[in-house]
């Protein structure tokens, strides 16, 4: 029918242009004499006029409509005219769907729209996923994915498929209100278990696919309901809450002083340097080269003195031993017999000190998706390379980029893109260290969980062989008192990466939370519920068979 | 091919044979093709087009023909006047179906009024934290059952249902009988008063200036006496009835014109040595009746009539005397005026004045929300304008219903967003063209009364047309003059039809001269 009506506008337009023109012309004819002045001159005047305001008017119109350029129009066109607002409450926005691109497991999409329900914009996983999926309001304007890809989910974006396919290029085959749909790399399951994990801590989980980069959770806790931020007492409490700053996406801005979890980097460096020293750690720790330096005592010090014991220092360390055992005096030295030209090299091809590189073809993905990068600034002198190598002094990373790492060692050296749709092909952003490395890294990293005395010993589980290694950084957090004055406490934020299974690792996870602890006993089981979830899920069924066999 | 076609028109004898049964089908076919686009757009779009109307505006256009049929045997004149008159209703009709099936204004309102009240926040610096104070005024209600409700709607698309169909022309034509037959009287009224014109006593009557003259004044007076205090002197059903005057003034200035002619030629005064005397001789009775219905006009606040009326004497004047004085003199004021206006602050009404104000600065104060609230309407025509392009976003698949009065001052825009600068060219093209076949029935036109009379009403629907679109796009300040034939309103429609009627008369007068 459409086709139709198009046919038969082009003649019947036709047929008219040529029956007005038979009108036209003779008119035209009788009045020649007039227009060209000839006779009656007041006529031929009035005419003009006429003509000249009809042209005007023409003229004018197409000023506006077509012409007009004026900052002030653009301006006001922003912030008042409606159209934009009218098509997005009329059009079905695409659905989000997670990694499986399962119906019943949407990030974000329409209710069910029964007889009596509204077709609304539902997140099914509310405040797992606020953060990166975003919120979409009248009021409160628009926030993460649903911001960035806005154009494309609502199918506006030029040569959309719905537009390429149209065989004529016609304004009524674009009628269709319905948009694209987005798949991400996103796992609902993983997503929805690592927020439900954490609770009550504030932080974030990173969770990624090493081979690929593929991003399979991404939660920032404290988080708000999508939904709520249209509810104006809600919303109040989301920005009220100063504490908890639920609004920040930490996983991806909060930038976190990476602590014990950065020896692994200082071991990557090491083995990649050739070097496996055993030396004898003492009780009095490390002094680094030079005068007047700080000390760098091991933590069980601290604890020792806490429950009135004295400690006596480790004794012999091998790389191993001194990982598993988290050893802050002998990575300090360790990093100062590295040196910081390579530990400068190997920091920065894990993605310190530049942009996080995006796997993406989608520029308003690149521009718009800020992931705040992590700094490894340079040392003047082996003292604050002591302390940076323990990821102490002015070392600072993102929950990211500590999954990044975990990822790279799991992936055999090399740093792949993350990315989080998932119809991007991976991407290789570095290779870091040789697969040699990386392998004896990882061993090393295996031995932290299921060694005796292993600092991340809670990671242990009979279903898939897990490595890791806790952090627990200790920051001086000013605190704000009921009375207004200001309080400093120190605070540890607990820390852990992790990846498993530790042959053919599928699945490598960073967990930061803030003030929560130890990072063995606050962070690693977080990581250990994504770990059993993602076992469920059969992410680890791809193996050698080592994932359900290995019981050690 | 229009070259070919152009030589053989030039070969063609003075005034062809164009077939009007043709003229008016076509008329009708792009009316109902309008029409037909729009219900495509409309179902897929969500909001819902009624067959049935579809099939009442078929109906009514198609009266054209039941016009040339009565007409056909004895009209001696010009029918390609009806043939545009169709032309243009028929458009009227597409886009007025297409306005008035768009069911989802109100859920259109309800979002533009939380999304203005949102970005006016917005346009303030750190909005959020001005919400996160508490003591700002939480914003209202989102009334999520209304937009849920509206949504539903939006969404649905409807299955087309015989039964339906029947059951809802049945009902709705009881509803509509006033439309018909309004409509059916306005076309009459055409072959009515194009009979009257055929005869002399008609004419002869109307060459009676101080009797139109007194009738008009005297209805005038009674009908501002009537009109309730700040209606701007609406009456029953929102109609005007000071349009209807506008055809009694033409023919009292005609009629006035025709017959004191040669005073106002005249160089010399007739009585010698009393200049002054004999200049208020003639001039003075013109300024009374010219100045009267003027003041009534400016009472009832009817700004646009104003420009109309004062137009038509300038270039009455200016025709009957030859002297550019009178024609860029009056133009040349009426620029000036208009520019300094603000000088008469407090004299004349506000709204008047806020709307030169307006035409003169449209871009005043961008974030003030008294501002915005004062160029609503223009900026949504402009917003209008701007989304439709060269091409347009098709018929139906604009947004025009945001606009105020879309219906009937504003059309224009919902014209230029739907079929784009160049249709909306087209139009203002097919009024240029009515206008010139004004001129040719005033050029073929014998006597001075029948000149001025036919010389009033093309005029007349020329400068309406001017005054209507000039406001829309900002050309010249807001009025509220309507678009003829395209603007819904059923009185506006039956005063165009009568002065059409006039037209098509006059030209019948000339046709039965020539052809003698």
């Amino acid at each position: 029918m459409l086709l139709a009506l198009i046919i038969a506008k082009f003649i019947i337009l036709a047929a008219l242009g040529i029956y007005v023109l038979r009108i036209i012309i003779p008119s035209l004819n009788s009045l020649k004499d007039v227009l060209f002045f000839k006779q009656r001159k007041e006529m031929a005047v009035v005419l003009w006029v006429f003509i000249v305001a009809f042209a005007a008017l023409i003229g004018y119109q197409g000023y506006w409509q077509l012409l007009v350029s004026d900052p002030y129009f653009e301006e006001t066109r922003k912030l008042h005219d409606p159209r934009p607002w009218i098509i997005e409450a009329t059009t079905a926005k695409g659905t989000i769907y997670d990694r499986t691109h399962d119906d019943t497991k949407l990030l974000a999409g329409y209710m069910a729209v029964e007889e009596d329900q509204l077709p609304r914009r539902h997140y099914p996983l509310g405040e797992a996923t606020s953060h990166i999926i975003g919120y979409s309001d009248v009021e409160r304007d628009k926030s993460g994915l649903e911001k960035l890809l806005f154009e494309y989910l609502m199918g506006t974006s030029e040569s959309t498929q719905k537009e390429k396919e149209n065989y004529i290029n016609n304004k009524y085959y674009r009628l269709q209100p319905r948009g694209n749909d987005l798949v991400l790399t996103l796992d609902y399951e993983l997503q929805k278990i690592a927020y439900e994990a954490f609770g009550d801590n504030k932080g974030a989980v990173v969770a990624i696919q090493p081979a690929t980069g593929d991003i399979l959770a991404l939660v920032s806790a404290p988080s708000y309901h999508p939904d709520s931020v249209s509810v104006d007492d809600a919303w109040l409490r989301i920005v009220q809450d100063e504490d908890g700053k639920r609004l920040y996406n930490r996983s991806l801005k909060g930038r976190y002083p990476p602590g014990s979890t950065f020896k692994t980097i200082v071991a990557c460096a090491a083995v990649e340097k050739g070097l496996d020293p055993t030396w004898m750690i003492g009780p009095s720790g490390y002094k680094p080269p030079g005068v007047r330096r700080k000390r760098v005592f091991d933590h069980e010090r601290a604890s020792y003195r806490k429950k009135g014991r004295t400690w006596r220092g480790h004794g012999e360390l091998t790389m191993t031993r001194a990982l598993v055992k988290s050893s802050n005096a002998y990575f300090a030295r360790l990093g100062v017999t590295v040196g910081d030209s390579l530990m400068h090299a190997i920091v920065e091809r894990f993605g310190f000190n530049q942009p996080v590189q995006w796997n993406t073809s989608r520029p308003e993905l690149l521009a718009g998706l800020v992931a705040f990068q992590s700094s490894f600034p340079p040392t003047k002198n082996a003292h604050e390379l002591a302390w940076s190598s323990i990821g102490q002094e002015k070392v600072l990373a993102t929950p990211l980029q500590l999954a990044l790492v975990a990822a790279t060692i799991a992936n055999d050296g090399v740093l792949m893109k993350p990315k989080i749709e998932r119809a991007e092909p991976p991407q290789v952003w570095n290779r870091v260290m040789s697969e040699e490395t990386a392998r004896k890294v990882r061993q090393m990293m295996r031995e932290v969980v299921w060694s005796r005395g292993g600092t991340a010993w809670r990671l242990r589980m009979k279903e898939v062989e897990a490595a890791g290694k806790t952090g627990t950084a200790e920051i001086n957090m000013p605190i704000k008192r009921a009375d207004g004055t200001w309080q400093k406490r120190i605070i540890n934020n607990a820390l852990f990466i992790s990846f498993a299974p530790v042959d053919e690792p599928q699945i490598a996870i960073a967990v930061v939370a803030e003030g929560a602890g130890y990072g063995g006993s606050a962070a690693a089981p977080i990581a250990k519920e994504v770990f059993l979830k993602a076992y469920e899920l059969g992410y680890f069924d791809g193996g050698n068979g080592s994932a359900k066999t290995s019981k050690n | 091919m229009n070259l070919g076609i152009l030589m053989a028109a030039m070969a063609a004898p003075k005034r062809p044979k164009i077939n009007p049964g043709l003229g008016l089908s076509l008329a009708l076919a792009i009316s109902v093709l309008g029409m037909l686009s729009v219900y495509l757009a409309g179902n897929a779009r969500g909001y819902d087009p009624s067959l049935t109307v579809l099939l009442r505006n078929t109906v009514l256009m198609s009266f054209f023909f039941l016009i040339y049929a009565i007409l056909k045997g004895s009209y001696k004149g010009d029918f390609s006047i009806l043939v545009v008159v169709a032309l243009l209703t028929g458009i009227g009709f597409a886009i007025q179906y297409r306005i008035s099936s768009a069911i989802n204004v109100d859920f259109q309102k309800t979002l533009v009024k939380q999304y203005s009240a949102a970005a006016t926040k917005k346009a303030l610096a750190d909005s959020v934290f001005v919400t996160a104070t508490g003591t700002a005024r939480l914003s209202d209600e989102r009334g999520i059952e209304s937009i849920q409700h509206e949504a539903k709607q939006l969404l649905r698309l409807d299955q087309f249902k015989w039964g339906q169909f029947l059951r809802d022309l049945v009902e709705s034509f009881p509803g509509w009988s006033r439309l018909i037959i309004s409509h059916l009287i306005a076309l009459l009224s055409i072959v009515f008063i194009i009979r009257k014109c055929a005869r002399e006593k008609f004419m002869q009557s109307l060459n009676n200036p101080f009797f139109w003259m007194a009738f008009t004044v005297f209805m005038l007076v009674v009908f501002v006496a009537l009109s309730e205090v700040g209606t701007r002197g609406r009456f029953v059903y929102k109609m005007t009835p000071w349009e209807a005057f506008k055809i009694t003034i033409i023919i009292f200035l005609a009629g006035f014109f025709a017959n004191y002619k040669d005073d106002f030629t005249r160089k010399a005064s007739k009585v010698r040595g009393k200049k002054l005397q004999s200049l208020l001789l003639i001039w003075g009775p013109f300024i009374l009746v010219w100045l009267i219905p003027q003041a009534l006009f400016v009472l009832l606040k009817d700004f646009g009539q104003v420009i109309i009326y004062g137009g038509l004497v300038v270039i009455m004047i200016f025709v009957i005397t030859r002297k550019y004085l009178y024609l860029f003199g009056g133009i040349a004021v009426t620029v000036l005026v208009s520019k300094l206006i603000f000088l008469l602050e407090g004299i004349i009404p506000p709204h008047v004045l806020q709307r030169f104000l307006i035409w003169g600065d449209v871009w005043r104060m961008p974030h003030d929300a008294a501002w915005w609230d004062s160029v609503y309407q223009i900026m949504n025509s402009f917003f209008a304008m701007n989304a439709g392009g060269w091409t347009g976003a098709g018929l139906g698949l604009g947004y025009p219903t945001n606009i105020p009065l879309v219906v009937s001052d504003f059309v224009y825009s919902a014209l230029a967003e739907e079929i784009g600068f160049i249709g909306s060219g087209l139009i203002v093209l097919s009024y240029l063209l009515l206008f010139f076949l004004g001129m040719r029935v005033v050029i073929h036109s014998e006597t001075d009364l029948e000149r001025l009379l036919a010389l009033g009403f093309t005029t007349m629907l020329a400068i309406q047309v001017f005054v209507n679109i000039g406001g829309v796009v900002k050309l010249i300040p807001l009025t509220g003059i309507t678009l003829p034939f395209i603007s819904r309103g059923g009185f506006s429609f039956l005063i165009s039809c009568i002065i059409i009627g006039f037209l098509m008369g006059l030209s019948h007068r000339n046709g039965v001269r020539e052809t003698a």
